[in-house]
């Protein structure tokens, strides 16, 4: 089910290839490679893995992902904003933050708010 | 490669002879900013609370608790004194380990019990950061970021283990034991006081490992590296090679960076260069339409992160369920107080700022923005922030530092932060000897000139901590 989700981050995808060298750095390089779910509750779900010259979205996986971030439509429309990142859902208690999941989660989110900001500014 | 045997045999070898020149005097700048940080903190509430806590249960009095006339067994008043250090977020990181706030409160503590000499302090302070330096690089790619790098159970065990005249076998067995326990930030602490213990209980355990080692008991001499050891506990990812780079050559120290402002470091650029602003055009904060800050990334993932709290932050502090310390992880806050006092000081964490409707109305107006290529200059050591003003008379004003104060070749007077936390509770005269003492560390025979030094007149303790009430942020209940 195609939402705000989706459709942000296939925006996201488009300017991918410009970005990842710049944003992801040897630190934050653990981001790469894995499969991500993203989901809003009662809503759409996409699933991501970013890659070095691409960002690969899709509706469905085959295998269960390696970190999960589920939390609202509002807050994922603050989120997808660039105002707050996903550890500011996490630090509210409204997102899940497994133990196990935090370095790829804590990773997504510097960069996801990163992106989403750049991409806000004016050429 | 055997890194817990390696990395032990290399600490009980050094010698103060070996040590470059510039690396001693960085070790100095590290005691005037730490044990400045300490005596600030212990004016604030959380610090004087942290201290009677302690003390609680302690009838021991062999070591200093800073800023004040408290003193406790070695490892309490060593946690007390990083709590000190932390309450404010004013200490200070080499690479990318917070090793201050660590390495100082065990050094100082184990020198001060075991009677040790200027030397033998200088040469466990610069063995503390190379360690915790390391360390932190060997999980630089794991969950943690900053000050919340789960590595200082590794490096406090060294330092204590150093003092007390271990062997490479017995301090490595110390290590063994002080990281069996494997440590890590539940990152919802950094709401309240609690995230002031971050290196206080791995450095509790750090100097715990070590008296445990020194009597008999066994502890894993190959915990950082083993496959279920300490280091892969508590990072997914390993570069155990950085463990052994550069050893004894590449001074992991030279890259301090001492904090000029008590906020996080990602920080310090946006506020030096918003005071900046305010001060080239007399801006009062008034003047101010609004506010965009471009900065790194990480200035964003910490800036921001307590921005949809519910309730939030303020009426969280307002309800005693948070602190002042989110805000010392915040930018509009601090950027804003900021602009309203001319400065940043632990003053402006106080309620009158947080209660201030001028304070909270400008940090509502001021934005936040990630810059791609200061975010990829921060990873190569450079933290770099643009801030434009845009003022109510319709003019842009703006200011770009490219290197935060405190960084290598950017020193501020870190001597000043020194002097200016201690005048309060101490005279002129005594509060000169003490940093002298610290400059001519190298040359005393024991550290007890420099305590006696570094103790509180009782009266001027006694009125800075009336007047301090307000230095933080615990709202009564």
């Amino acid at each position: 089910m195609p939402g705000p989700l989706s459709e942000t981050f296939r925006e996201l995808a488009d300017i991918w290839p410009r970005y990842s060298e710049l944003l992801v750095s040897y630190r934050l390089s653990p981001l790469f490679g894995h499969d991500i779910e993203l989901s809003v509750e009662g809503g759409e779900t996409l699933f991501i893995r970013a890659e070095k010259d691409r960002l690969v979205l899709s509706d469905r996986l085959g295998h269960a992902p390696e970190a999960v971030v589920a939390m609202s439509a509002v807050d994922w429309d603050d989120v997808l904003s660039g105002r707050i990142g996903i550890v500011g859902v996490m630090f509210a208690g409204r997102c899940r933050y497994p133990v196990h999941q935090r370095y790829i989660i804590s990773k997504l989110s510097i960069v996801l708010q990163s992106l989403l900001t750049i991409r806000r500014i004016p050429a | 490669m055997k890194h817990t045997e390696n990395l032990c045999n290399w600490a009980c070898g050094l010698r103060y002879e070996d040590i470059p020149e510039d690396v001693i005097d960085k070790a100095k700048e590290q005691l005037y900013s730490i044990i400045g940080a300490s005596v600030l903190g212990a004016r604030s509430q959380a610090g004087r609370a942290a201290i009677a806590g302690l003390r609680a249960m302690d009838e021991g009095s062999a070591c200093a608790i800073f800023g004040s006339n408290e003193r406790a067994s070695v490892a309490n008043a060593a946690m007390a004194n990083s709590f000190l250090a932390q309450i404010f977020e004013f200490e200070d990181w080499a690479v990318y380990s917070h090793s201050g706030a660590c390495v100082v409160p065990v050094a100082m503590g184990m020198s001060e019990k075991l009677n040790k000499t200027g030397r033998d302090l200088l040469v466990a302070l610069v063995i503390g950061n190379e360690i915790a330096g390391r360390t932190g690089l060997a999980i630089q790619r794991g969950a943690h970021v900053g000050n919340s790098m789960p590595n200082h159970q590794a490096d406090a065990a060294i330092v204590a283990s150093r003092l007390l005249g271990a062997g490479p076998r017995e301090m490595a067995g110390a290590v063994g034991l002080s990281c069996f326990m494997a440590m890590q930030p539940a990152p919802v602490g950094y709401l309240t006081d609690a995230k002031g213990l971050i290196n206080a209980f791995p450095l509790h355990a750090g100097i715990t490992g070590a008296l445990l080692s020194r009597a008999g008991v066994t502890g894993n001499r190959d915990v950082l590296e083993h496959p279920a050891g300490y280091l892969a506990s508590v990072s997914e990812y390993l570069d155990l090679n950085e463990l052994a780079e550069g050893l004894g050559d590449r001074w992991v120290l030279r890259t301090l960076r001492s904090k000029l402002y008590p906020i996080c470091g990602y920080h310090i650029s946006p506020i030096h260069a918003a005071l900046q602003i305010r001060r080239e055009h007399n801006l009062s904060a008034d003047d101010i339409e609004s506010v965009d800050c471009y900065a790194a990334g990480v200035t964003l993932y910490a800036g921001s992160r307590f921005h949809t709290l519910e309730p939030d932050l303020f009426t969280r502090i307002e309800q005693g369920d948070a602190t002042h310390v989110p805000l010392l992880f915040d930018v509009p806050f601090p950027m804003a107080a900021a602009f309203v006092a001319g400065e940043l000081t632990p003053r402006q964490y106080g309620m009158d700022y947080i209660r201030s409707p001028q304070v909270r109305d400008l940090a509502g107006r001021i934005r936040l923005h990630v810059d791609a290529e200061m975010h990829a200059a921060y990873y190569r050591w450079e933290y770099a922030a643009r801030v434009v003003v845009k003022t109510r008379d319709g003019r842009s004003l703006s200011a770009e530092v490219s290197q935060m104060p405190g960084a290598p070749g950017h020193e501020f007077n870190v001597r000043a932060k020194f002097e200016q936390a201690l005048c309060s509770i101490a005279p002129e005269d005594r509060v000169r000897r003490a940093g002298d003492l610290i400059g001519d560390l190298e040359n005393q025979a024991t550290v007890t000139d420099l305590l006696t030094a570094l103790r509180p007149d009782a009266e001027m303790l006694c009125a800075a901590t009336a007047e301090g009430a307000g230095l933080d942020a615990t709202a009564e209940s």
